[in-house]
């Protein structure tokens, strides 16, 4: 590629990051929620929302709670684990069933769990668990997100444990994968590890530490996964089949003692990821953008961000990496999900602000009907909107 | 003469403790190693060399006291004081001074557990990888076995060494 060729590409992205912020609507459609985790827009506009605490909450298109959700499975709740992630079934506006992850168990034995169940009347009927991890004794890296595939595949991440951390290399644990499994919980026939008898069937990936990130992009199927490293080494990885996403053998992190995982950054045979940070953001939820709201955003990768506290914008040239964006740095707030609306609406799931309890929020992010002028950024937009969010509902 | 006592305890101490810390340290990086090759990885003696000169570095003590090496000099400080005042009062019978030998190695090793087992109480995982699993739990407590047994010996009289 020529420099000209390179120099207009820079320029074009630095007049799409102005245009970005500068048109940027932030509007709080719920908050109160006590550590909020996954969310879930269904096709008619309604939202759930899990609390890690152990509630699921239905929303309407406006961030109004209509119901908390009863008979929702009890959830191991300490540390890291409780109620996880929520999906919808493909085909929910016919079926009305949802998939839910939580940490199961106790202290000493306990599982990433996945449920289904069928949403009738605001209660969860028909509870079925489909799915568990290898059992394990921490409380922390449970991975737990849920994304469908465009075959109608379930893939669910899982952790590793921590103490752990050799299982996700494994293939005889369900610890530190990312797992592909049917709607009901069988086992999908091709699946790469399907027939060996030294390995777990549903496994899909492996070498992952503590997944809280899972996109699957509908238009060209490519999974994306956001995971945290240790000290250093977060990670975007572009997950396929049977490949070996290196933890604990390879990684670009420390561990949190100050010494070294492993003697390799890279290893032959296991993925590079799409892009790492050292030091560590702390990933959560990751999205790639699809929509007609925000046509400079198309293709980008937006990360969740909760150790360093902003919605991260990767600018993406097909399978490249240009350039990395902070958006709502100001607001102090642990970044844990982020899904794209149908209308192209960004929502956003804030965990907590400035570490307060019950202060945990959905965002809405939509382009300005009256763009500000240049020095007007998302920072200003931003503060306005959340002091008087049209159509707000607040939790108590 | 006082003076030359509390020098010599002191020098004692900083070579008893960098020794236990070196070999904690290595039996750290050992026990990490030797899991990763039980998964696969080929770790040549150039990259075991790398990593426990990294790691050596990494855990070190420092102003930082929750590093691995300040917490082992910390528990090293406050056993080593407690196994000389047992060490007193056991000279003073005939029936518990077969014991006396074992007090400092052992002050050392508890130092260890003690700081192993407050760590995992307060993170609730292993916060020190290496000491993963009963084998390492051991291994670092031989170390500060070591550190006791080498403090022993360099508090002794030369005379009694030779």
């Amino acid at each position: 590629m020529s420099l000209k060729r390179w120099v207009e590409i820079a320029m074009l992205a630095v007049a799409l990051e102005s245009t970005a912020a500068t048109n940027m609507q932030v509007d709080v459609i719920t908050q109160g929620l006590d550590t909020p985790w996954g969310l879930e827009i269904l096709p008619d506009g309604r939202m759930l929302v899990t609390e890690r605490s152990g509630a699921l909450y239905l929303l309407d298109a406006n961030g109004t709670r209509l119901a908390k959700i009863a008979n929702v499975p009890p959830a191991f709740v300490k540390l890291q684990g409780g109620l996880l992630d929520v999906v919808a079934h493909p085909q929910f506006a016919t079926n009305a069933t949802l998939y839910l992850s939580l940490a199961h168990g106790s202290q000493k034995h306990n599982t990433t769990r996945v449920v289904r169940a069928v949403l009738r009347d605001n209660a969860l009927t028909d509870v079925t668990v489909i799915f568990d991890t290898t059992p394990k004794s921490s409380s922390v890296h449970y991975g737990g997100r849920l994304a469908f595939m465009p075959d109608g595949t379930l893939l669910v991440t899982t952790g590793e444990g921590a103490d752990f951390r050799e299982h996700a290399q494994r293939l005889d644990s369900l610890l530190g994968k990312v797992v592909r499994i049917n709607d009901d919980g069988s086992i999908p026939q091709n699946n790469p590890f399907v027939g060996r008898t030294d390995a777990e069937p549903a496994i899909w990936s492996y070498g992952h530490r503590s997944p809280q990130g899972l996109f699957v992009d509908s238009m060209s199927g490519v999974v994306y996964l956001a995971e945290h490293g240790p000290r250093g080494g977060d990670e975007v990885n572009v997950i396929e089949k049977q490949a070996n996403y290196g933890w604990p053998i390879a990684t670009h992190g420390l561990d949190y003692s100050g010494a070294r995982i492993s003697p390799f950054e890279t290893y032959p045979g296991m993925r590079e990821p799409l892009v790492y940070w050292t030091p560590s953001i702390g990933p959560g939820g990751v999205a790639l953008y699809r929509g007609e709201m925000f046509p400079e955003w198309e293709g980008d990768l937006f990360v969740a961000v909760l150790g360093h506290r902003h919605l991260r914008r990767i600018d993406m040239d097909g399978d490249k990496v240009l350039r990395q964006e902070r958006l709502l740095e100001h607001m102090d707030a642990r970044f844990r999900q982020v899904e794209v609306g149908a209308d192209g609406a960004l929502y956003v799931v804030i965990e907590s602000v400035k570490g307060e309890p019950r202060s945990g929020q959905v965002l809405r992010l939509t382009r300005r009907t009256h763009p500000g002028p240049a020095e007007d950024s998302s920072h200003q937009s931003t503060q306005m909107s959340a002091a008087q969010p049209p159509g707000a509902a607040t939790f108590q | 003469m006082q003076a030359a006592r509390l020098v010599r305890i002191a020098f004692a101490f900083v070579i008893a403790g960098c020794a236990g810390y070196l070999l904690a340290s290595f039996l750290f990086t050992a026990a990490n190693l030797w899991r990763l090759s039980e998964v696969g990885a080929q770790i040549s003696f150039a990259d075991a060399a790398r990593t426990f000169w990294f790691d050596v570095r990494g855990l070190a003590p420092s102003l930082v006291w929750t590093q691995y090496g300040s917490l082992i000099f910390i528990g090293l400080a406050i056993a080593f004081p407690i196994a000389a005042l047992l060490r007193y009062a056991a000279l003073r019978a005939t029936s518990t001074a077969k014991i006396e030998p074992f007090l400092y190695p052992l002050a050392g090793a508890t130092a260890i557990a003690t700081i192993l087992v407050l760590s995992f109480q307060t993170y609730e995982v292993y916060a020190f990888a290496g000491a993963r699993g009963w084998l390492g739990n051991l291994a670092q407590c031989f170390a500060g076995a070591c550190a006791g047994y080498l403090f022993q010996v360099l508090m002794q009289p030369s005379e009694a060494r030779a």
